[in-house]
């Protein structure tokens, strides 16, 4: 039997249900034979409905295991079709381990477009991409972004189709630190937590922001600008300063935030980001009162041809 | 005087007014200027220090002799410094 729901079609049979979900031009499965996960995939991938010809990717299994034999006191298992296994302690920490475990089948395959380490947030069909070293203020800036109208697409992974300039965020909820709560207000953190497909984390939550502002993640969006956070060499700026960045420079300094994919190589990943920087504006930005940040980075974007 | 030619281990790829430069074997990678860019163009053939000098004269005769000698000395030498240059015998 084959039902629609959410958009992610999924499948049942007496014993199993298929949840499938996907991003063009890949497409992931979840086999499982308990009901009350089930439904929980389909909450948590109900954003990335797959195409019915998209190949698939990766196939994963998850299934209760408290009586199985099994290291430690983990009562879920998941598995996926490549061998990898993990064991959790209740059903959103398997799935989560799936999504991840999906966004690692998926990335190398992902021929065709460049995956980049960043968070995306989109402004009427035009989107900044932020860059930057661990801790140096993506998500945080993201944040400010989507709190001053932006639709946040991605935390984590942009993939950029570098024929049209134009990105998708990878197939995977947003991930925000607990400290993330004071950027964006009570109200609006109670409101992730009590989304439907929100999960807790070790450090935060992770969600679906359509979910919470009701804007579907678009098919695609335009990169207009790139912001670079904490930029190795770059020149002393004033707090919350924007600067251009020649675009030789910023392919050089996208360079340390492509996402490994099968046969490229650094070389290969110069010569497919050398057309992208030529025509997407590339900026610094200091570290400075997180509003103000917001602010500059929303000029970068006006700046922008 | 030795000839000097870039390295065919070496990939360039114009970004605007600017070459990106990638070895392949050091994994390397640099940012040449526009005049670097274009010092960069008349290595492929094979040039001395001598020669540079002359090319960046005439192309700028405001520079003067002296001062375009230290100059293409000096990216000779930075060249040489991350390999993407290789004798031409």
């Amino acid at each position: 039997m084959t039902e629609a729901a959410h958009g992610v079609r999924h499948v049942t049979d007496a014993a199993h249900e298929t949840v499938r979900w996907g991003q063009e031009p890949l497409a992931f499965e979840l086999v499982t034979s308990d009901a009350t996960l089930a439904a929980r995939a389909r909450d948590v991938f109900a954003p990335w409905p797959a195409a019915d010809e998209a190949a698939l990717a990766a196939r994963f299994e998850v299934r209760r295991v408290a009586d199985a034999a099994c290291e430690g006191a983990a009562a879920w298992e998941a598995r996926a079709d490549d061998g990898t296994c993990a064991h959790r302690d209740t059903a959103d920490e398997a799935l989560r381990w799936v999504e991840l475990s999906a966004i690692q089948a998926f990335v190398p395959r992902c021929e065709g477009a460049l995956a980049l380490h960043g968070a995306m947030v989109d402004f009427d069909g035009r989107a900044l991409l932020v860059v930057g070293p661990g801790r140096a203020g993506k998500s945080s800036l993201a944040c400010a972004l989507w709190r001053a109208g932006g639709a946040l697409l991605t935390d984590d992974v942009a993939l950029l189709d570098l024929a049209t300039a134009t990105a998708r965020p990878g197939p995977r909820r947003i991930a925000l630190r607990a400290g993330s709560a004071a950027l964006l207000g009570e109200d609006l953190w109670r409101r992730i937590v009590a989304a439907r497909s929100s999960t807790p984390t070790d450090e935060g939550w992770c969600f679906h922001p359509g979910e919470i502002d009701g804007r579907p993640i678009p098919r695609a969006t335009r990169v207009a600008a790139v912001i670079f956070l904490e930029r190795s060499g770059r020149p002393a700026l004033a707090p919350a300063a924007l600067a251009p960045i020649v675009p030789a420079g910023a392919v050089l300094a996208l360079l340390p935030y492509v996402i490994a994919q099968r046969g490229l190589d650094p070389g290969d990943a110069i010569r497919r980001i050398a057309p992208l920087a030529q025509d997407v504006a590339a900026f610094d930005l200091a570290r400075g009162p997180l509003d103000e940040m917001a602010q500059r980075a929303r000029a970068a974007l006006a700046e922008a041809a | 005087m030795t000839l000097q030619r870039s390295s065919p281990d070496v990939d360039a790829s114009r970004v605007g007014d600017r070459l990106v430069l990638y070895h392949r074997g050091t994994r390397k990678a640099l940012v040449l200027n526009p005049t670097g860019s274009w010092l960069w163009e008349q290595l492929a053939t094979g040039r001395t220090t001598e020669q540079l000098t002359d090319a960046l004269v005439e192309r700028w005769p405001a520079l003067g002799r002296d001062r375009a000698g230290a100059d293409a000395a000096a990216f000779l030498d930075e060249l040489g410094r991350h390999d993407m240059l290789s004798a031409a015998g």
